[in-house]
């Protein structure tokens, strides 16, 4: 495929072409988006492997659509991109799961940190107090 | 005559979560002392932003003041915290707002002969509280379902107004739920094999604020709470087996 004929696919015709190019740009702009996160110290690289997870899938299921046409084929899909928006929304319910889980850590242990400032602040006022 | 009832009020730590109480928590601090005049009386400051410590902390209360709040979960397990490491005997928990009667925490200390935690209870003898209908198919759904859970009939499960023994203060200083403690509390430690006993109180009106039901027959809010209660129940039957057999 020469580099107008790919052109003239991508821009006027083969919206197949056109939606897995955009899936494939989307998937990388994901991932670079994470590494950026995580040079940068907005995002801790332990919490990031789920986002990781969902981006290099995305990106192998675009790059070899001949896998996503097998995966959907096996799921009995007729229309392969909408076995990717199931993997895509899979993925996404993986990681509200995860952040609902981290949520759950994180409420314990605020919790328990403010009673122990608590406690810990009655027995400094008292102690103060009597010498 | 059991263990309890000779108890000296000293090894009885009285814990009261208060959230903006400003109006009532002189008044239930002083009457706690007038029935159990030897006992520490805690008031453990949810967050408040009124004066609430002030208040509190000149009626004679040792305070432990929350950074902000935690809800009532979090600071009973807080006042549960307190009760065990400074070695008292019984913990008392009591509402700030003057809607549980003092003068039954004898009753309730004396019951921990036969319990490990003892629940103030409206509905196991004929009293004068009246509700709201929504309240009443509520705590009647929250009964039934714990009973499905564990075999067991309690009656009053979102009493607030409890007494607990050493066992079931150590546990619950590691263990509490934090967001529908009252029921979830009971199917935790009776799945964990405690013993769960009630004991009839009367219940006064609040001396301030309002209840999360409400006073109509029916609120969103009361129905948001009744079937997030009843869902917890459900949860916690579930957890309990699994989660709390690990410690």
């Amino acid at each position: 495929m020469g580099n107008l004929e790919f052109l003239s696919r991508l821009v006027l015709g083969g919206a197949a072409l056109r939606t897995q190019m955009l899936a494939i740009v989307g998937s990388l702009v994901l991932l670079s988006v994470v590494v950026y996160l995580i040079r940068g110290g907005k995002l801790k690289p332990g919490y990031s492997i789920v986002w990781f997870a969902v981006g290099i899938s995305m990106v192998v299921f675009t790059v070899f659509s001949p896998l996503l046409s097998w995966f959907a084929q096996m799921l009995d899909i007729s229309y392969a991109p909408a076995a990717f928006l199931l993997i895509l929304v899979g993925g996404l319910f993986l990681l509200a799961l995860h952040f609902s889980v981290l949520t759950t850590r994180y409420d314990r242990q605020i919790r328990e940190l403010a009673q122990e400032y608590g406690l810990l602040n009655e027995r400094f006022k008292r102690s103060r107090k009597i010498s | 005559m059991g263990y309890h009832s000779w108890m000296d009020d000293n090894r009885i730590c009285v814990f009261m979560p208060a959230y903006n109480e400003e109006s009532s928590v002189v008044e239930v601090i002083e009457r706690v002392s007038q029935f159990l005049p030897g006992a520490r009386v805690v008031v453990i400051n949810d967050g408040s932003f009124d004066k609430t410590v002030e208040r509190a902390e000149q009626a004679g209360a040792r305070v432990i003041d929350l950074p902000f709040n935690l809800g009532i979960g979090g600071a009973v397990q807080a006042g549960l915290k307190y009760a065990w490491r400074n070695g008292f005997e019984v913990a008392i928990e009591i509402d700030a707002d003057g809607q549980h009667d003092p003068s039954y925490a004898r009753k309730l200390v004396e019951a921990l002969d036969e319990a490990d935690m003892v629940i103030g209870s409206r509905f196991v003898a004929d009293t004068d509280y009246r509700s709201s209908t929504l309240r009443r198919f509520g705590i009647h759904l929250f009964s039934w379902l714990i009973q499905q859970a564990t075999g067991k009939r309690v009656y009053d499960t979102t009493s607030g107004y409890r007494a607990y023994n050493r066992k079931a203060m150590r546990f619950l200083s590691y263990y509490y739920p934090a967001d529908f403690p009252e029921p979830e509390s009971i199917v935790m430690l009776l799945l964990k094999g405690f013993k769960i006993k009630e004991v009839p109180v009367e219940m006064s009106k609040r001396l301030a604020g309002e209840s999360v039901v409400g006073k109509s027959d029916f609120s969103f809010k009361g129905a948001y709470f009744l079937v997030s209660n009843a869902i917890a129940i459900l949860l916690m039957s579930v957890k309990a087996r699994v989660y709390y057999g690990k410690s």
